[in-house]
């Protein structure tokens, strides 16, 4: 038997191959749900129903995947250009605080105006250390792998600091490290006819639709994918290099501070650091698995957001920690990996002469 | 600096030495595999990997030694793991290390959690300091280098072992040599692939040191995600230190004195909030980058895939 490397694709050797790798992913779900000592059946249909069972069930779970399409996105601008930022995880918190901190500055406005201010706090706050990380690399060259790892270990200390100390006295708990509940009129409303859908759902179709354009139709798209490919010949093409690196930056950190202010108005309704946290780090997995296409993003963001909110049905019904998802997704990321690489080659059976 | 008792900058810089071992390790361990020319970024997920095993196999067995060992085997599998992607299958460094770590983090959570009350909260007895007679009682530097425990004299001592084998060892050459020009070593029919997956698994399995030592000598229980951003530090220390084992030490021991001095925040009664402490060493990491910028040690073979064609 011998491994050699195919000349054209073969479509029915990697649809087997991706569906060994699905049947391996629901192998290993069910060998952890066994661990847990959880009934494997019973944790499935919960799993499942939880995720799409019922229309209230796929509401709950395209507001869970909603941050998680924006951090998606956010890494597919980033990731196509082949910057390398892990900051989405920080922005997400530096969005919700300054979209926070907007909304103590804006108490008498109008609602309507006081959350678009609070909505552009978010996309500065979340670009504003996109943009720092995008400074670190353009004037000491720093690499933003590290920059933004760094970055997010501060703004999660800066963000606990401010949770239990000068946001404190606006009524917050700091045991619970969360602050008090938004004023009503500053909850995002629900979308008109579903209830549980707020409005900040929109606001992901609408960043999706516009990244995908962005990417396919401008000159901004293609040179982002320009330098992904080969950044040396598009700098000599005459590119600003270093200001394309700050574009790419701020927009990749404004639609993550994004989704941490629509988790914030829209679903907590306070700003807690607990909730927020891994958001990023789910969306860089997902944009990979979505081939860091935004309409791939988006199916990948359903499925996973699906997951995590069937997860949480599934641990109310047979005890099974939610963490099943974040370990999963993984798993099905180097899976998918290691399958488009074997799909690649092909196996010789004959023997050898 | 009269104001500041001598028992409290013992303590201090004893504590730094302690709190820079589980470092120490990894780093000595990631040298090699990055000069070795594989990029490895899972180092935080895989010293998480092995804290939590070494917290289960204590808490199942009670032995310091079974666990240590435990914790070095899964890093070691980590780092197998790892080799597979990276210079078996040729896959993106950047987003293999990524995804372990992410794994990492989701499995020791998930499994801490299914393991219920009897693995939540139940502690154990660690490994304490060793004083060395005789050593122990030199004023000053006794109490900092010869009261600690004894994997924090193992990790002192494998630093100048690491230099030897780098610079000084034929096997050491060839894994520099790996990490710049691969090719040479092929045509001097030296193979490449075996080296690679040893170098990784070599310094996976130090970092599963780190990691046990973490949970060992460290802490008192698991708390997920207790590696908090360890791993993320040595690599930054390397960026640092310009791949030299000196250089990475040092930007360690800053880090690792950072960080005492939080642990001592509340004794000394700085003026400052705990988490302004907390952050510390990853804002020094920030400047010591803006600093120390030159990259002329990266190994140029660094994170790109070796194929013989």
């Amino acid at each position: 038997m011998r491994v050699l490397a195919r000349t054209a694709p073969a479509p029915a050797w990697s649809l087997t191959l991706y569906a060994a790798a699905t049947l391996f992913s629901l192998g290993v779900t069910a060998a952890l749900i066994a661990v847990a000592g959880a009934p494997i059946p019973d944790s499935f249909s919960a799993l499942i129903s939880g995720a799409a069972g019922s229309p209230d069930a796929i509401v709950s779970s395209a507001v869970k995947a909603a941050p998680l399409i924006l951090t998606g996105l956010a890494t597919c601008i980033a990731y196509r250009a082949g910057l390398w930022t892990v900051g989405q995880e920080g922005q997400v918190l530096a969005g919700a605080a300054a979209a926070w901190q907007a909304s103590l500055w804006t108490t008498g406005l109008p609602p309507v105006i006081a959350l678009i201010l609070c909505g552009l706090a978010g996309l500065i706050g979340g670009a504003a250390l996109g943009g720092l990380a995008a400074w670190l690399k353009i004037r000491f060259e720093m690499s933003e792998i590290v920059s933004t790892m760094m970055l997010n270990y501060v703004v999660f200390y800066a963000l606990s600091w401010l949770i239990s100390g000068p946001w404190m006295a606006a009524g917050g708990t700091a045991s619970y490290q969360q602050t008090s509940l938004l004023p009503r009129s500053l909850w995002l409303p629900d979308i008109a006819g579903i209830a549980q859908m707020h409005i900040g759902v929109i606001g992901v179709v609408l960043a999706l639709i516009w990244l995908h354009l962005v990417l396919k139709r401008t000159p901004l798209g293609y040179e982002v994918r320009a330098m992904g490919l080969n950044a040396t010949a598009l700098s000599q093409r005459g590119t600003d290099m270093r200001l394309l690196i700050f574009k790419i930056m701020l927009i990749s950190g404004a639609i993550s501070g994004l989704a941490g202010v629509g988790e914030t108005f829209g679903v907590n309704h306070r700003l807690t650091g607990g909730n927020l946290s891994g958001l990023g780090y789910e969306g860089i997995i997902i944009a990979l698995i979505g081939g860091l296409t935004p309409i791939g993003t988006l199916l990948a963001g359903l499925f996973f957001g699906a997951l995590h909110n069937g997860a949480l049905f599934m641990n109310v019904m047979t005890g099974v920690p939610t963490a099943l998802v974040t370990s999963i997704q993984g798993i099905v990321l180097i899976l998918f990996l290691v399958v488009g690489v074997a799909a690649r080659f092909r196996l010789d059976w004959r023997r050898q002469s | 600096m009269s104001f500041l008792h001598n028992t409290v900058l013992i303590a201090i810089f004893a504590m730094t030495l302690t709190t820079a071992t589980p470092l120490i390790l990894s780093a000595i361990g990631e040298l090699m595999t990055q000069r070795a020319g594989i990029w490895n970024l899972g180092v935080e997920g895989t010293m998480l990997a092995a804290a939590f095993t070494a917290y289960a196999v204590v808490l199942g067995t009670g032995s310091l030694a079974l666990a240590t060992l435990a914790a070095i085997a899964v890093a070691a599998l980590v780092g197998a793991l790892t080799a597979a992607l990276t210079a078996a299958l040729k896959l993106d460094h950047f987003v293999i290390g990524l995804t372990i770590n992410l794994v990492a983090d989701g499995l020791t959570l998930y499994l801490f959690r299914s393991g219920g009350t009897a693995v939540q909260g139940a502690g154990f007895t660690g490994f304490k300091p060793v004083p060395i007679p005789g050593l122990a009682e030199i004023p000053f530097l006794g109490g900092v280098l010869f009261d600690q425990p004894w994997l924090t004299y193992v990790a002192l001592l494998l630093i100048p072992g690491a230099w030897l084998f780098l610079y000084r060892t034929r096997f050491g050459l060839e894994l520099r040599v790996l990490g710049e020009n691969p090719r040479s070593l092929e045509t001097r029919g030296v193979a490449v692939m075996p080296r690679l997956w040893l170098a990784t698994i070599a310094g996976s399995a130090m970092t599963g040191l780190g990691g046990a030592f973490l949970m060992l000598a460290l802490s008192d229980r698991f708390v997920p995600e207790m590696s908090a951003g360890r791993g993320w530090l040595v690599i930054v220390a390397l960026v640092a230190g310009n791949w030299t084992l000196f250089g990475t030490l040092a930007a360690i021991l800053c880090f690792a004195l950072l960080d005492a001095i939080a642990s001592f925040g509340q004794v000394l009664s700085l003026p400052v909030p705990y988490e302004f402490l907390l952050a510390l060493p990853y804002m020094a990491s920030i400047v010591i980058l803006t600093v120390f910028r030159s990259r002329s040690g990266q190994p140029a073979h660094l994170g790109i895939p070796y194929s013989r064609k």
